[in-house]
């Protein structure tokens, strides 16, 4: 029990209580100057902690300016007092797509934008993928260079170098994270063309478990016809990966395709192809997401006649490989954003999905809950020049998991 | 002639007869229906001593269960200032610190509390009796006799008593609160003494929360520098709307 802690409290503290009255100002208020004693001499470590736990994150991290027992506080990790239960994601939009990696972090609840630094990321180009509070990064020059972050604590860890090789022609990436044991699996698809044969991709998985810090290359397979992209996620111990028609076999439709592979399963005898499964209907593009542990897909919807041309957004949800229709873009949002490239910027997780268009910082939210699209507040990125990209990606702000 | 009249005779004889019986039916039939009142009362009287021995005896019986509950159905416990609170142990059992001093039977006598003072430990109190009424208090053993369901009425109830509790308390009484109840651990004021504290440092800029909570800044002016620029972005003078 705390008593013993009580009783062996120095006198040094009560020294400290009279020194630190004399820097209140009198005026500013209106209690009695013998009621202000000092918290610290009050709350052990633990206790400060559990008050600390009451607050949004961002006014815990702002604690840490205070003292230097309060940084350590904050930093304790002893969060077994957290609410372990999915927080809404905020989203990071880079200020250009160039060279700098600027950016500013937009809480939706507080509906605030953070001018935010994110840790280890190199250039906007970069793959990423996050999931319950950490980020998984890939270098778009050397894709065997992959970090995790959690970026609100800005603890980072470098993978050892995943095989596949430093440049296939596409690579994609994916994180699982586990609540309760903050263990997770880093996934890497890497597609490259077969030299000479331009219908013909060889494909890989490989996988890294952070509790054994080991590489495992999953699957190869040759692919034909089809080629992968970058575009994939962890849903429930399952990888999906949208891979594209190369139209050799004359034209297919849908042109995008749906692989799974069951991470748990590390011999699989059956190729990848005869678990694809189409997309709903044509796509200009597709994101997937992990939304609730189901597979979302949030794609752009061509136009008849010319399936290049983007004419609205749709949202999927993926239940025993038949794909249901949760919701379409209304006409106005679509309008709201000006130009929309038939590619775009989407990702999301717990119940939020982020829509960005590339030509413009404006920010759409889609809450599945509620079935409510909503602007965001207006992103203090601004368009500088007209050929100008935005881009960015949403992350699950935590504090108790570590890479 | 004589026919007639022994006719007439014979008839009102009868009459005479038949009314005489039936006197005689009304007036057994009146004495049966006394006998059966009288039945009727006695049985009920009897039913009725029944009922009041059966009374007599449960009361009895209740009384000497009551009786020996009395001695274990209130715990006192005393501040380290001499204040004395005399709770139902069902109340009492809103602290799982007061509940496990119970069920080891070492409360029999009182318990003293050596870091409570009076004032402090009268909120507490005033809390768990409060809450006993309504909820379970998060002791787990479901004190108190709902269920865990609130009526809208009460659950209002509830919020305003507990807003009432901490609006008018000064900080240091408010944080001897908060330390109290993790000591006594009482759950739900614990939960509610640290929101409020928390909702004090909401929104405050760093040098906000110094003063109000008197904190020295033992950070030397390089490693603050270095710790602003890391959080930034958490910054309130530099977050953006």
């Amino acid at each position: 029990m705390e008593s013993e802690e009580w009783e062996s409290y120095p006198c040094s503290y009560i020294e400290c209580e009279a020194k630190d009255q004399k820097i209140i100002s009198e005026d500013a208020y209106d209690q009695d100057e013998a009621t202000l004693i000092s918290l610290d001499t009050i709350l052990p470590d633990d206790l400060l902690e559990k008050v600390l736990s009451f607050l949004p994150i961002v006014s815990i991290i702002r604690s840490g300016s205070v003292c230097k027992r309060w940084y350590k506080a904050v930093r304790s990790h002893r969060y077994t007092w957290c609410d372990i239960s999915p927080q809404k994601p905020w989203y990071f939009m880079f200020t250009c797509s160039d060279e700098s990696v600027d950016g500013f972090a937009y809480d939706p609840i507080l509906r605030k934008w953070y001018d935010f630094n994110f840790p280890c990321i190199e250039k906007s180009n970069w793959s990423t993928s996050s999931s319950s509070g950490l980020v998984s990064l890939m270098d778009s020059e050397n894709r065997s260079r992959i970090f995790v972050c959690n970026p609100i604590t800005r603890d980072s860890k470098r993978l050892p170098e995943a095989p596949g090789g430093k440049s296939p022609d596409y690579s994609a990436l994916a994180i699982s994270a586990k609540k309760k044991s903050h263990s997770y699996t880093v996934a890497v698809a890497k597609c490259k063309q077969v030299l000479e044969e331009y219908y013909q991709w060889d494909f890989s998985i490989h996988i890294y478990e952070s509790e054994s810090c080991l590489w495992v290359t999953s699957i190869s397979e040759t692919l034909v016809g089809w080629r992968g992209g970058d575009e994939c996620v962890i849903c429930d111990g399952i990888l999906y990966y949208l891979i594209y028609s190369i139209g050799v076999l004359g034209n297919i439709e849908p042109r995008h395709c749906l692989i799974m592979y069951d991470l748990s399963i590390r011999t699989s005898h059956t190729s990848l192809m005869q678990l694809a499964i189409p997309v709903p209907c044509s796509l200009t593009c597709g994101r997937l997401m992990n939304v609730r542990d189901k597979l979302v897909l949030v794609g752009g919807i061509g136009r008849h006649d010319r399936l290049g041309i983007i004419k609205g957004i749709g949202i999927w949800e993926l239940d025993k490989k038949e794909w249901h229709e949760i919701a379409k873009m209304p006409h106005k949002f679509f309008q709201g954003f000006g130009e929309f490239d038939d590619v775009f910027a989407s990702s999301g997780s717990d119940d939020l999905i982020f829509i960005q268009s590339y030509g413009s910082p404006a920010l759409l939210t889609f809450d599945l809950s509620q079935k409510l699209w909503k602007w965001s507040v207006r992103s203090p990125v601004t368009k500088r020049f007209p050929l100008q990209l935005f881009t960015g990606f949403c992350f699950e702000p935590r504090l108790e998991i570590a890479p | 002639m004589a026919s007639q009249d022994c006719e007439a005779a014979a008839s009102s004889r009868a009459a005479a007869a038949s009314s005489q019986d039936c006197e005689a039916a009304a007036s057994s039939r009146a004495e049966k229906e006394e006998q059966k009142t009288v039945r009727v009362a006695a049985s009920s009287r009897a039913k009725k001593k029944e009922q009041k021995t059966v009374r007599v005896a449960a009361s009895s019986s209740r009384a000497e269960k009551e009786e020996q509950k009395e001695e274990r159905r209130t715990v006192r416990v005393t501040s380290n200032d001499g204040e004395e609170f005399e709770m139902d142990e069902a109340v009492a059992r809103g602290s799982v610190m007061l509940r496990h001093m119970m069920e080891l039977g070492i409360a029999l006598d009182g318990v003293t509390l050596p870091i409570v003072s009076g004032e402090i430990l009268a909120l507490a109190v005033s809390y768990l009796r409060f809450h006993r009424d309504y909820d379970d208090g998060g002791s787990g053993y479901g004190y108190g006799y709902s269920y865990g369901y609130h009526s809208e009425s009460e659950d209002t109830a509830l919020t305003n008593f507990d807003r009432d509790l901490v609006k008018q308390l000064d900080q240091a009484t408010l944080l001897d609160l908060l330390a109290a109840s993790n000591y006594m651990e009482i759950e739900g004021l614990l939960r509610l003494t640290c929101q409020t504290v928390a909702e004090k440092l909401k929104g405050k800029t760093t040098e906000e929360i110094r003063q109000t909570f008197c904190i020295q800044n033992d950070y030397p002016p390089e490693e603050e520098e270095e710790v602003r620029e890391e959080i930034s972005w958490a910054l309130e003078e530099k977050s953006l709307d």
